[in-house]
């Protein structure tokens, strides 16, 4: 039955529930009740519409969305605290790309429109020649809409609305108003705080959007445009299309003059950062010096399924790729191989063997995603057992928090919030090396939504970069920064062609073969398998199975339920030597000349190099057999001591 | 001549127009109410459609009038689908459908309730496409979607209220509130990490903290306001 009135008790109780509600803590029985009395109750319902109303002004203080108050006609922008992550924060930005897309940006474009009153000052020149037209130009002076021609030298301006460009001459700059310039020719860095959000800068092949950011662009002869982001974020459309791009903070694009298109490329901030000029720095972070790791280290990686996967470990050796090959780290993998509750067999096969220096302890995500997650107390008694045992071989632990998983799992993220919090003060207390992922992904553009996977099971490509930087700063190496693009190419000593025929599960184990007849049902397999639709995405290594099969492991099989494969090759030795073969992915067992060589474990990783066992060729030919699921990789090596090979290797 | 090209031609062709012209003043309610613009618009001689501009249509006006009538739209709302990341989609999803239809919006009409007709349809599609509370009934929605002037006229005032309320709560609690709506999208869980207080005890302190404050809002509200 409606009624108007509460009494006290009841108002309480649905503060209660309303509170509950706001902090996402409602249960099924909650809702339950909030509904009758909603449904119910007119008092209530006003109640409810106060409560949720304060809720959002809650949330909406001091991020006001307002119009800049100098804003003209011709650039209206929302102006909105775009450095503030949060996802309200980042809804005034999507919005921004929302109204872009809806074609609003396309009536920016020419829309600048001639006016007489100053829009920049010239804040400090260092010898700076003008040509003729457009000189000569003081420091303190004030500029109207025009043309500014520097021939040589540097400038730094400041328009109206508080964006800074430096110029590095030769360059052309029109100034169409306080916050739009173009860029006819040359380089500009543009430094725009949140107060400058709209800045504009147009090119005769992009139009580019400012949204709270740090970037630098250069326009070719042809018209041809870089842009290269800093920090922050910017909008980007060619000027021959409606489609708008978001470029994040340390990605580059080009707007190519020939085709009129916009793809990703290297990012590279040097010549940009060289326009310092006389300015100030801009804010120098207060961060503890790491000192960089010692020449030459053996680091191994210990880890869940995002460890097995090696991608960050693939983007920081090729960050290091030009450092001499003894003053570079050495990189292994021993993802999942060696879990986090180890045996001491695991730990002498899977880490002391390589002989590392150091070890990342990457653990975390997977334990809390798991359907039967470790408490806190046994994740932390697992950890102080392996660095206990770590430190006890006089391998330095590097810790790492686990990257956020609340997005895909809210309980699991509890979980890793408790184990994240353990390894700060196993940190602090060890004096240990700490790769704080966790928070970088917090802070970093997009946050965790565009750094992991929506199922929370690994980062994206975005993530391993982040993620790499996070550890290239941790081990040191602060100059250096993972690159959008990977460079990859076919691992040491994979075995390129085989006959693979697929077999009942229970067949029994095959021996030495050496017919290959296709009504047996053998197939040619020649390695790497071409992977034609990641070569039509604009950056095919940002494929996983790309990746994979460019490394030389053999994946997706044809493959029915009940099915295992079995492929075979043959090795021709000039002598009977001792060599290494190297498996991974879903080999199940190898066979050398007929004989049984090695039985792999259940599922216990994915990496190239897992399990790594010595055989002997003879000299001549050698048949080598192997039982597997629908992938597997297979290499032979003189040596099992091989680090993953940096770009070039 | 700019003078000329700047001459404001308001669409009611209203007297109070006409007096800020004059240099006289006006209340901004009614000078946004009728010309689509604040004073500090027609101040500065910003905002207000200029001769030659088509009234519609015009990316510059519809950026303006989204901008400043977004939060008006996330308090509507954010009652007929009780969480913020929800409410935020539906205003996003609103502002398409309301660019798409910006030709048939009349200026001379307020922008708000005008927005508010496509939200309130968004929110039902939104409903439709993913329920996340079963107590948002359609009729429930229907009934809280009325309009409600005490909430439409007062978002100025509120806040003012809100600000006033805040300064009343104990350091302390305004400090964990702050935290709290800092990054709303951050769970109790990790700000009871942060603080290193246990979730729920958070939660009801929290519980505790708004209660106090609606408990003020709702006084504050109810005597006629000073000055």
């Amino acid at each position: 039955m409606e009624t108007r009135e509460m009494d006290a008790s009841l108002r309480q109780e649905l503060t209660g529930l309303l509170s509950a509600l706001v902090d996402d803590c409602l249960d099924a029985a909650g809702e339950e009740r909030l509904g009758s009395l909603l449904a119910a109750n007119a008092e209530a319902r006003e109640l409810y519409r106060d409560y949720l109303t304060m809720h959002a002004d809650l949330a909406l203080r001091d991020r006001a969305v307002e119009l800049p108050a100098a804003a003209l006609p011709a650039s209206p922008v929302l102006a909105s605290p775009v450095r503030n992550q949060s996802r309200l924060a980042r809804w005034a930005v999507f919005a921004v790309l929302l109204l872009a897309a809806s074609g609003i940006l396309g009536w920016w474009l020419g829309s600048a429109q001639t006016d007489l009153r100053p829009v920049a000052q010239v804040a400090s020149v260092v010898d700076a020649q003008w040509t003729a037209d457009s000189a000569p130009i003081a420091e303190g002076a004030w500029l109207t809409p025009g043309v500014l021609d520097l021939q040589a030298g540097q400038a730094r301006l400041v328009m109206n609305c508080g964006a800074e460009l430096r110029l590095m001459g030769p360059v052309r700059l029109e100034l169409l108003d306080s916050k739009a310039v173009r860029l006819q020719a040359g380089q500009l860095a543009v430094l725009a705080p949140d107060s400058a959000v709209g800045f504009r800068v147009l090119t005769p092949t992009a139009d580019v959007v400012d949204l709270g950011t740090e970037f630098g662009m250069s326009v070719e002869a042809d018209g041809s445009t870089e842009v290269h982001v800093l920090q922050g974020v910017v909008v980007a459309r060619p000027t021959s299309s409606d489609g708008v791009i978001p470029i994040l903070a340390r990605e580059a694009g080009r707007f190519d003059a020939m085709t009129g298109g916009l793809v990703a490329i290297a990012w590279d901030a040097t010549p940009f950062l060289s326009a310092a000029l006389a300015t100030p720095v801009p804010e120098a972070v207060e961060e503890p010096t790491i000192p960089r790791i010692a020449d030459g280290a053996r680091i191994i990686f210990l880890g869940d399924r995002t460890t097995d996967h090696e991608t960050h470990l693939l983007m920081i050796n090729q960050a290091l790729s030009d450092l001499p090959a003894e003053i570079a780290p050495k990189l292994w993998n021993a993802g999942i191989a060696l879990p986090l509750y180890f045996e001491e067999d695991d730990f002498e096969r899977y880490v002391l063997r390589f002989r590392p220096t150091h070890a990342v302890l990457e653990f975390g995500s997977d334990i809390s995603l798991s359907r039967t997650p470790r408490t806190q107390k046994q994740f932390e008694s697992g950890v102080t057992r392996l660095v206990d045992r770590l430190q006890a071989e006089n391998i330095e632990p590097i810790l790492q928090t686990a990257f956020p998983v609340e997005h895909a799992k809210p309980e699991a993220q509890e979980l890793l919030d408790g184990y994240n919090r353990f390894l700060r003060s196993l940190a602090a207390e060890r004096n240990l090396r700490l790769a704080e992922v966790d928070k970088h992904f917090r802070k970093a553009p997009g946050g965790p939504e565009r750094l992991v996977s929506p199922n929370g099971y690994g980062p994206t490509f975005a993530g391993h970069r982040e993620m790499a930087d996070v550890l290239l700063d941790t081990l040191g190496f602060t100059d250096r920064q993972a690159d959008p693009s990977l460079q990859l190419s076919l691992l040491p000593g994979v075995i390129t062609q085989w006959h693979v025929r697929t077999v009942p599960e229970d067949q029994s184990e095959p021996g030495d073969i050496t017919n290959f007849d296709p009504q047996d049902g053998w197939k040619p397999l020649a390695i790497p398998q071409p992977e034609a639709f990641s070569e039509r995405l604009p950056d095919p290594s940002h494929s996983v199975s790309w990746r994979d099969r460019t490394r030389g492991f053999a994946t997706h099989l044809p493959y029915k339920k009940g099915q295992r494969y079995e492929a075979v090759t043959h090795i021709t030795s000039d002598e009977r030597k001792t060599v290494t073969i190297n498996v991974g992915a879903a080999v199940q067992g190898v066979w050398l000349n007929g004989k049984k060589i090695h039985e792999g474990k259940p599922w216990h990783g994915w990496h190239a190099g897992r399990d790594r066992f010595e055989a002997t060729l003879e000299a001549g030919e050698n048949t080598l057999v192997i039982a597997s699921g629908n992938s597997f990789f297979v290499s032979i090596t003189d040596t099992l001591d091989w680090a993953l090979p940096r770009p070039g290797e | 001549m700019q003078s000329a090209r700047r001459r404001f031609i308001c669409q009611t062709n209203c007297e109070f127009c006409l007096r800020i012209l004059g240099g006289r003043q006006i209340g901004s309610d009614h000078a946004e109410h009728v010309c689509g613009a604040t004073l500090d618009d027609l101040a500065s001689g910003d905002g207000l459609l200029t001769e030659g501009d088509p009234p519609r249509n015009d990316p510059a006006l519809f950026v303006r009038l989204m901008v400043r009538h977004q939060n008006d739209l996330l308090r509507y709302v954010l009652p007929l689908v009780a969480c913020l990341d929800d409410a935020q989609d539906v205003v996003q999803e609103s502002a398409t459908a309301l660019w798409k239809k910006f030709d048939e919006y009349n200026p001379d009409q307020p922008f708000l309730p005008w927005a508010k007709r496509f939200a309130r349809y968004e929110v039902l599609m939104h409903h439709r496409r993913r329920r996340r509370y079963s107590f948002l009934t359609e009729e429930l929605i229907e009934t809280l979607a009325e309009p409600d002037r005490s909430h439409e006229e007062d978002a100025e005032r509120r806040q003012r209220v809100l600000a006033g309320c805040l300064e009343k709560l104990p350091a302390a609690d305004r400090t964990l509130l702050d935290r709290r709506y800092s990054d709303p999208d951050a769970t109790v869980g990790q700000l009871a990490d942060e603080v290193g207080r246990p979730a729920n005890v958070l939660y009801k302190a929290l519980g505790r903290i708004r209660r106090q404050l609606l408990e003020c809002m709702t006084r504050a509200l109810a005597a006629p306001e000073a000055g």
